[in-house]
């Protein structure tokens, strides 16, 4: 740069040298940023195998219960969790416990669970059913991350973590069940104060509880602290 | 130098500014998100939205608050100060689709509103986004020339010097959420060099900003007279005195008389008005007196008289 | 809980407020308070429109003490 050169923005052109100094810069940030965008991208953790059928909704024939969290056990003998819209539970399942139920939703799956987003007012109840086989496995004292189960089975993903904190936090005051996600499995969790305990979902916790089967789902029931 | 405000008084170079600017964040946005969706088939485009409009905010917050003492080491980078406004509201812009996509993510449709969620919720690193995002949005609303003149300039510095405190707030919005989730050391090295960068390029400005300045020939101060030096709204008087040269505030601390138009007369630099007294080395008075006037550092080289331009010691 | 809801409905009804200051303010007040406002274009007046809103009350004392 010259000595006389001298910048004045509303002129047309800047000075030669000026020009070369602010081509080299413009050119230096937009090479940073096409490598920076790309290795972000590239080193952000995996993402779970988790889906969420948005918008496509299926028809579900079960029995519908509503305790110890709404779930649907088909006739195959899975059972399904069940979750209202948005970050709210399901009030499909109130007052018809073990009944038959046909109802229209949409999917949520991760690793071999399911959650059904049942569509609002698509439920149609029929006979009252036997209760369900409930098998107590003992008491379990477990370390891991409690997450609502709509995100973390699928419609967000991540699900889980610092990040999506908060998000679990909402989800769980909204009614949606609780999952807690150990190293070796995940179990749906009975009786975890959401609104109480929000300050212990989505971080490292030990939770003690009894361990059981209730249908096809796993579950530790929460039984002091 | 208009006399009616207009939204933005364009031209060329502001034109090819913005353009830069508008192809920067088009390419970075659609290589993170088109990038994103190729090689993680899982992630949704709204988590990727998140993700790369978070980050290319944060990394344009570095180039904006990169710019300042840039220009300060080198003026041929004036015209990257030139258009910062308009970077600093794309980069509000950006942020600001963070936060609203977040928001509606993370606490929309629940049994709260949106907002109150935000507010309470326990993890805390939104909260910190969320009052950096509202200085953002002051600085970017009062980024037009009316603001300057309706805040008066220092008013608008001090609102827009609030960036510091907002890059703060966003450095513990990122280390206490995406930090905690991500555990690639690519994510806390980038952050981290950002920060040495911002930080290492203040000093750098700062430490440019001590430096000495010319002020002439040796010979062009006579013997126990004095030039006057001004340094922005600083004036400083400058004396020779038995092969020596000594720098002392222009301002005489009686009733502010110029003391480089005194004289030394017995070691001590006298004021033309008064005849107040200083000695040229520390700027006391002789004793019993105790008036003193700011100090700066002189030093001859190749026979050219420098002086600092900060003050060694202040006047009382 | 609570006191985000107050401060969410406080940060409302603000809002709210400033709204409709500042499209008075864009209508007739702007050209008291700057004279540089004077003939400006419906482009300037959106451009600081945002910034009316939030800081509407010292908008507001300014324009009274014209």
């Amino acid at each position: 740069m010259r000595e006389d050169e001298f910048y004045i923005g509303y002129l047309p052109q800047a000075p030669a040298g000026v020009r070369r100094v602010v081509r080299r810069v413009a050119i230096g940030l937009l090479t940073m940023g096409a490598v920076l965008s790309v290795a972000l991208v590239l080193g952000q953790m995996p993402f779970a195998a988790a889906s969420f059928e948005y918008g496509m909704v299926r028809g579900f024939d079960g029995v519908l219960y509503e305790r110890p969290f709404p779930h649907v056990v088909m006739e195959d003998g899975a059972s399904y969790l069940l979750a209202g819209a948005g970050k709210l539970g399901t009030r499909e399942a109130m007052g018809h416990d073990g009944r038959q139920v046909r109802l229209r939703g949409s999917r949520v799956r991760r690793a071999g669970m399911t959650m059904i987003e049942v569509e609002t007012g698509s439920a149609r109840f029929g006979s009252g059913h036997g209760p369900e086989q409930v098998t107590v496995l003992g008491r379990r004292r477990l370390r891991g991350e409690v997450v609502d189960g709509k995100c973390y089975l699928g419609v967000m993903n991540p699900g889980a973590g610092q990040v999506h904190r908060d998000c679990a936090v909402r989800c769980l005051a909204g009614g949606l069940p609780a999952l807690f996600v150990t190293g070796g499995e995940v179990l749906v969790l009975e009786g975890f104060d959401a609104k109480a305990r929000r300050n212990e979902v989505g971080v490292p916790l030990t939770l003690e509880g009894v361990r059981k089967k209730v249908g096809g789902l796993e579950v530790l029931e929460l039984t002091g602290r | 130098m208009s006399v009616t405000y207009a939204a933005v008084q364009w031209n060329r170079q502001k034109k090819l500014y913005d353009s830069v600017i508008a192809g920067g964040v088009a390419l970075y946005l659609g290589r993170f998100v088109g990038v994103g969706a190729m090689v993680h088939p899982q992630a949704t485009a709204e988590t990727l939205l998140i993700r790369g409009l978070g980050t290319a905010a944060f990394l344009l917050l570095h180039v904006v608050l990169s710019i300042g003492p840039l220009t300060r080491l080198d003026r041929r980078f004036l015209p990257l100060l030139y258009n910062r406004r308009h970077l600093g509201v794309t980069m509000f812009t950006l942020a600001l689709g963070h936060g609203v996509f977040s928001l509606v993510q993370f606490h929309a449709l629940g049994d709260v509103p949106p907002l109150v969620s935000l507010l309470t919720a326990p993890a805390r690193f939104e909260q910190l986004g969320l009052a950096a995002l509202t200085i953002l949005f002051l600085m970017a609303a009062t980024s037009h020339d009316f603001w300057l003149k309706l805040l008066t300039p220092p008013g608008w510095k001090r609102l827009h010097m609030l960036v510091y405190l907002a890059y703060a707030l966003l450095v513990a919005h990122v280390s206490l959420g995406a930090l905690q989730s991500e555990r690639n050391p690519l994510f806390v090295g980038v952050v981290l060099t950002g920060a040495c960068v911002v930080l290492g390029l203040h000093v750098a400005a700062w430490g440019a900003g001590r430096g000495y300045v010319e002020v002439c020939e040796v010979e062009r101060i006579g013997e126990n007279r004095a030039v006057l030096l001004k340094l922005g709204d600083e004036k400083i008087a400058v004396f020779r005195h038995g092969g020596k040269v000594s720098a002392i505030s222009n301002v005489c601390a009686h009733q502010g008389g110029p003391l480089s138009e005194g004289k030394i007369v017995d070691g001590c630099v006298t004021c033309p008005w008064h005849g107040y007294q200083y000695l040229p080395e520390t700027g006391a008075s002789p004793p019993p007196f105790t008036e003193k006037v700011a100090v700066y550092e002189t030093k001859v080289e190749g026979g050219k008289v420098l002086v600092s331009r900060c003050a060694k010691t202040s006047s009382i | 809980m609570q006191w985000a809801e107050g401060l969410t409905t406080m940060l409302g009804v603000y809002g709210a407020a400033g709204a409709v200051f500042a499209a008075l303010f864009l209508w007739k007040g702007v050209a008291h308070v700057d004279a540089g406002a004077r003939g400006a274009g419906i482009g300037f007046r959106a451009v600081i429109a945002a910034g009316c809103v939030a800081l509407w009350p010292l908008l507001a004392a300014k324009w009274v003490r014209r």
